[in-house]
Order: structure tokens, then sequence, then C-alpha cells
């Protein structure tokens, strides 16, 4: 990789770059091409949103070259280093908005991006009507995350239940703790996730230490009360 | 002209999705944005595009159970995950073809029309 580029390939910016016309100048970095065609599609209809660039991969050329307001970053399927990305971004663009897309709402992939320093966090399926509300929302300064997270963070801290491991869990441990939820054994997770069991039992050790607990359904129920799965 | 459906949760997505497949030739019939289970099973759908990587259920899951609804049903799979591991698990789990989501329109409708016509 070059130096100075995060993610994995080219980039093509869609409109000439222009001066400040109080639009708000978007890029979007997707790593699920026809998304990023529909997305950038989506907003070059709204008149306040100009879309300055949409790639795979994001440069520091890339952010001198459109000079976005707004940063919007897949972080699924881009294979940015997100935490980078947002340092990268901010080192040559102070002001620039960084937003995250992804298909997660687990609160604590959520709270690994907030933790990077975004502005926002956006899921994937959410409609167009509250994409845009959520970019415009960020443009004018304020921070934003799904609903959806929002609102399972408000039922943990409302019920007073305390989080004391949940929030280290890998995305994979998340995976497997969801599929414990479901009543699995080691051996159909490992056959739905396609790891071995050994693996399996691996990441149900780790699962339990970071829960504090020794049994299955312990766990299940910590993941239920927590607002996990 | 078979008739192709669409599973699409991604609501910025789904319609641009549906337009470039049309375009490409494909004639879609339904588009859901939820795993419909007796909706698929009493479709005449030819082929069905779904991407398992938005819905309620695990995707290995979502695969039995609509091969198990629709046993005949060309049954494409678009994932965010494409290595060869995960295409096997998804084949092995009855789909027909796994589709990355790094693909374009042209790869997308290739391997749809190659999977509809492997039968």
């Amino acid at each position: 990789m070059r130096p100075g580029t995060i993610g994995p390939s080219h980039s093509t910016p869609t409109k000439d770059v222009m001066l400040s016309t109080g639009t708000y100048r978007t890029l979007i970095i997707e790593g699920q091409a026809l998304f990023g065609k529909a997305l950038a599609h989506m907003l070059s209809l709204d008149p306040f949103i100009e879309v300055v660039g949409d790639s795979d991969a994001l440069t520091e050329a890339y952010i001198r070259t459109t000079r976005p307001d707004i940063i919007l970053i897949d972080i699924d399927g881009s294979g940015i280093e997100l935490t980078e990305a947002v340092r990268m971004s901010r080192t040559i663009a102070p002001a620039v908005k960084v937003c995250t897309l992804s298909v997660h709402v687990q609160p604590e992939v959520m709270q690994r991006c907030l933790n990077a320093g975004v502005d926002a966090y956006i899921v994937k399926d959410v409609s167009p009507v509250e994409f845009l509300r959520a970019l415009k929302s960020v443009a004018d300064g304020e921070s934003y995350v799904d609903p959806r997270i929002a609102g399972r963070l408000l039922r943990r801290n409302n019920g007073d239940v305390r989080l004391p491991y949940s929030s280290d869990l890998s995305n994979r441990e998340v995976d497997v703790v969801r599929l414990i939820v479901a009543g699995m054994s080691n051996k159909e997770i490992s056959s739905s996730l396609n790891l071995s069991e050994k693996t399996i039992k691996n990441h149900v050790s780790r699962i339990f230490s970071k829960f504090n607990c020794t049994a299955r359904t312990q766990a299940a129920v910590h993941a239920l009360r927590t607002g996990l799965v | 002209m078979p008739l192709l459906g669409i599973i699409e949760p991604q609501r910025i997505f789904a319609p641009f999705l549906a337009q470039a497949l049309t375009d490409a030739g494909f004639t879609v019939a339904t588009m859901h944005e939820t795993l419909s289970l007796e909706e698929i099973a009493r479709s005449n759908l030819a082929a069905l595009f779904v991407d398992v990587d938005y819905l309620d259920v695990e995707p290995i899951l979502a695969i039995r159970q609509l091969r198990s609804v629709a046993p005949l049903m060309t049954l494409c799979v678009y994932t965010r995950r494409s290595d060869e591991e995960w295409t096997r698990a998804c084949e092995a789990a009855g789909a027909d073809c796994v589709i990355g989501k790094t693909a374009g329109i042209d790869e997308i409708a290739a391997a749809i029309e190659d999977s509809m016509r492997a039968g």
C-alpha cells in the first residue's frame, strides 16, 4: 500500500472541485461498489449536498483534491483502518466531519467508531430520509448515531444495567454470543460461522472470561440483559 | 422471461439495484426488505437475489430456510464476505452462487445468469 493511502484501491473524483457554494461537499469511501453508486446518486438529488468523490480507498491526495466537508466511510468493506483514516483526514482538513457506515447494530461496534473520533455512525439499512437527516445533523455540528443503537444504550441506562465486559467483545465474539443466545451448540455455531469447533471453544472461553461467567446460559442472559443481542 | 426476486434490506440501495438488474435484462418481480419465507414459497420466482448481511436470521440459516421452501429456485447470495471458506459454507447450505459486495452490476448479472442456466 502506498504511503498516505488507507484502503485497497484507486479513486475517481465524480465532479470537478468547486469553491464552497453553501453545499456540503461530500466524499464517499465505500467498499460495496454498487452501494457507493446508489448513495452518490441519492445524494446528488439533494440540493444541499455535492458529491465530490466516490471511491473504495482514502488517500491524502484525494482529500486534498476533493476538499470535502463530510467524508462517509464504509468500515465493513473498504478495508480501512478507521483510527488512522480519521487522524489523516483531520490533519489535512481539521474541520472535516467523518461519518461511518456499517452493517453492524451492536453498540460495541459503534463505540469503537466513536472512540476513533467519528462524528456519526450510520447503519446502512436506514431510509434515504434518515440518511439525509443524519448527514445534515453532522454538517450542522451535531453528532449522530443510529436511533436503534441509541435506544439500546438508553434502555441499558434506564435499567441501570452495568456493562463491565461486553464492550470488550470482538465482532466475532458478538457473532458467537448471538448464536449462543439462539440456543446453538459449539458444533452448530462452528458450522454456521464456518469455523473449527476448537476456534469456537476459544471464543466461548474468552466470552465467559469477559462476562465473568462460567456457563452458556449465564452468558446468554448477560447478553440479553445488556442489550448485546 | 424468468422472474427474479430481490431481498435487500438496504433501503438506499434496493431501488438502485432493482433498476440496475432490470437494465441488465432481468424481470424483477418482487422486492422485499426482510426474509419472507411464506411469500417466497408461494412465488413462482426462477431466481432470488438475497443480501444476507442484514437479515434478522443468521446467514447460513437463512440460506437453508430459503432452499427448504423453494428447492428448485436459483438462489444467489450477496454478502460482504467473499473468502473461499464462506463461499463453500453458503453453497453447502444451498446457495447456487455467492456474490461479493465488491462486484459491479455486470459481474452480478453474469453470476445470476450462469446460475440460472446451470439450473
